[in-house]
């Protein structure tokens, strides 16, 4: 008997043996694939991030660019003039209030390779004593441009920049 | 014989180790996303605060446009100077919270402005050559960035001198006087600065101003009646066109006398002669009051101690110019009255001998009178420099090429009638205009700027 016991052991692993260390590889695996399914979220956002960003400076040049007040009529009010702001923008409180999807560029053209990406401008017009305190559109010579950058409808990065009148204007 | 014991347990061992392995890569993989996801929000952060001080700096140069650092500007007072011209624009106002612009060593440093995002602060470091340095550090979440630019300290006249008539009172053009520019009508512009009256600028009967008028904050200060013509208009629609409000009013000129005074050298105690005479380089002496009825010929400079009413009233030759001692006295007790067959010369046409030789430096002003009531009258005519006073009146047949401005330097009203013609001659203008103190302007310089500066 002691004989027969002896060479059923010596025959490869048991079956408990080879169920735990099946378990233990399947903990690995489904750790491992956790792993790497959250490091691919996570490089997404990141790299939604860095889209963002760049979306977000590239309505920052834009703006750069365009002069405080309407060129044609100086006291054309605040807002987008007759012509739609998706199609024309001559100023910069042209793009008060506009969504641009596809994202536009640093020259105001689209970006059309970006989809799913849009730029949300609003703008709001501050006391230059105390550029906490806003003042009614068009009332002051400072004005804080807000961008929410979103992706597929979800809000990537909100930031903000003051744009002024320049001394030529 | 025994068993082997290497076998046995074999199986743990090895899925210990594959196990060990699958852990350190998850491991490392989720340390690598951890990193990439702080490396974005890093990003978005740095961008973030980038923008707080390009804002910054946006806000700074604007807030210092038109400022002005007094004429003794060096290295070693540069901090003082800025600390009290950025002090007065910005310390007290809701930016600052309660804080002030600091001086210290050779610049000045601005406290933290809050915005939405963040908040930037700015600083001015003298850096020679007549530049300093203006760097704006923006902050977000605990980020920082700094811009910074280069700004040149440029002598200047002040903005007054931008028009061809400015006061700082209100300004009454009327009756069928003329304001008209010899080489363009924009030499020709007018200006008040005043935002206490109800009517800053008043244009009516036929008079002319070739150029542009300008108000501070609201047209509305400006009124018509009559048929006046405004930039070469007649037309009410079209005269629109030509008037303006600026925000801020443009800063006056600073009068300093005290290296003219000592030109006059000969003290006229008592009344002139009656008889044809000529004087030279004259000081008139305090509470003298005289009036110049003869033919009388005037070299050089008129002095004129205060309090003192002074009248040319018969026919006289002024060649040089006439300041006043700065007077806080009654406009009543310091009077200059040109009236009768006044004319008067520039500096340049005296004779260059040795007498005339300091007073021929001093170019570009005829009438300097802090303090004084001025009032041109008569058959007047001039081609001469710069005219200011506390108080300006010009009536009846008075005509006068002016080489520079006409400025009023007190809230007191300025006025143009009769048949006055006043002619702005720029392009004739000396630069730097004899009296007048030259502040620094602050013009920023492109090519300098640069990111990460300190």
């Amino acid at each position: 008997m002691t004989c027969n016991t002896r060479r059923r052991g010596r025959g490869g692993f048991s079956l408990i043996e080879a169920a735990i260390a099946t378990a233990l590889l399947a903990l690995g695996v489904t750790a491992l694939m956790l792993a790497v399914q959250s490091g691919t979220a996570a490089n997404g956002a990141g790299r939604k991030m860095t889209q963002a960003v760049f979306l977000a400076q590239e309505i920052r040049e834009w703006a750069l660019r365009l002069p405080f007040v309407d060129p044609q009529d100086p006291n054309n009010p605040p807002g987008p003039d007759g012509s739609s702001p998706q199609t024309f923008v001559d100023d910069l409180n042209d793009l008060m209030n506009v969504t641009y999807s596809p994202p536009r560029d640093a020259y105001g053209s689209p970006m059309t390779d970006m989809t799913g990406w849009s730029q949300t401008i609003t703008m709001t017009w501050r006391d230059p004593n105390n550029l906490s305190t806003t003042v009614a559109n068009g009332a002051s010579d400072i004005v804080r441009v807000r961008v929410n950058v979103a992706f597929k409808g979800q809000e990537v990065l909100s930031t903000g920049f003051l744009a002024v009148r320049r001394s030529t204007e | 014989m025994k068993r082997p014991r290497t076998s046995r347990g074999f199986a743990y061992v090895l899925t210990l180790i594959l196990l060990s392995i699958m852990m350190t890569l998850a491991a490392a993989l989720t340390n690598s996303s951890a990193l990439s996801m702080a490396s974005s929000s890093n990003l978005a952060d740095a961008a973030k605060a980038r923008l707080e001080a390009e804002s910054g700096m946006a806000f700074m140069l604007t807030r210092m446009r038109g400022m002005r650092l007094a004429a003794n500007t060096t290295e070693a007072t540069f901090a003082a100077n800025m600390a009290a011209a950025l002090g007065a624009r910005l310390n007290g106002t809701g930016n600052l919270g309660g804080a002030s612009v600091i001086a210290g060593g050779t610049g000045v440093s601005v406290p933290a402005i809050a915005t939405p995002d963040g908040s930037f602060s700015a600083a001015l470091i003298w850096c020679g050559d007549n530049r300093c340095r203006l760097s704006v550090t923006g902050s977000a979440r605990g980020l920082t960035r700094s811009v910074s630019i280069e700004l040149l300290l440029t002598p200047r006249n002040s903005a007054a001198f931008d028009y061809g008539l400015a006061s700082l009172g209100p300004l009454s053009v009327s009756g069928n006087s003329r304001i008209l520019g010899v080489n363009s009508p924009s030499e020709a512009s007018v200006l008040s600065a005043t935002t206490s009256d109800a009517v800053a600028v008043s244009l009516s009967g036929s008079a002319i101003v070739a150029g542009d008028a300008t108000v501070v904050q609201d047209p509305r200060f400006l009124t018509i009646s009559g048929s006046p013509s405004l930039g070469g208009t007649s037309n009410p629609l079209l005269m629109a066109q030509h008037i303006h409000a600026v925000a801020e009013a443009p800063d006056f000129p600073q009068v300093d006398v005290s290296a003219l005074a000592p030109l006059a050298t000969n003290r006229l105690t008592t009344q002139p002669p009656t008889q044809t005479t000529t004087l030279t380089n004259i000081r008139i002496a305090a509470g003298l009051n005289p009036t110049f009825t003869s033919d009388v010929i005037i070299n050089g400079i008129i002095y004129v101690e205060a309090p003192n009413n002074v009248q040319f009233a018969g026919k006289a030759v002024i060649n040089g110019m006439v300041v006043t001692e700065p007077s806080t006295q009654p406009l009543s007790a310091c009077t200059l009255r040109f009236g009768g067959n006044v004319e008067a010369y520039g500096v340049e046409t005296l004779p260059a001998t040795a007498e005339f030789s300091a007073i021929r430096a001093q170019t570009g002003t005829f009438v300097l009178a802090p303090g004084f009531d001025v009032t041109f009258a008569g058959n007047f005519s001039a081609i001469n420099g710069t005219i200011a006073a506390d108080k300006l009146t010009f009536a009846g047949t008075a005509t006068g090429t002016v080489k520079g401005a006409v400025i009023g330097l007190s809230p007191e009203a300025t006025s143009v009638g009769g048949s006055v013609d006043i002619l702005v001659d720029r392009q004739g203008a000396s630069p730097h205009p004899a009296g007048f103190v030259q502040t620094f302007t602050l013009t920023p310089q492109g090519t300098t700027y640069r990111e990460g500066g300190q």
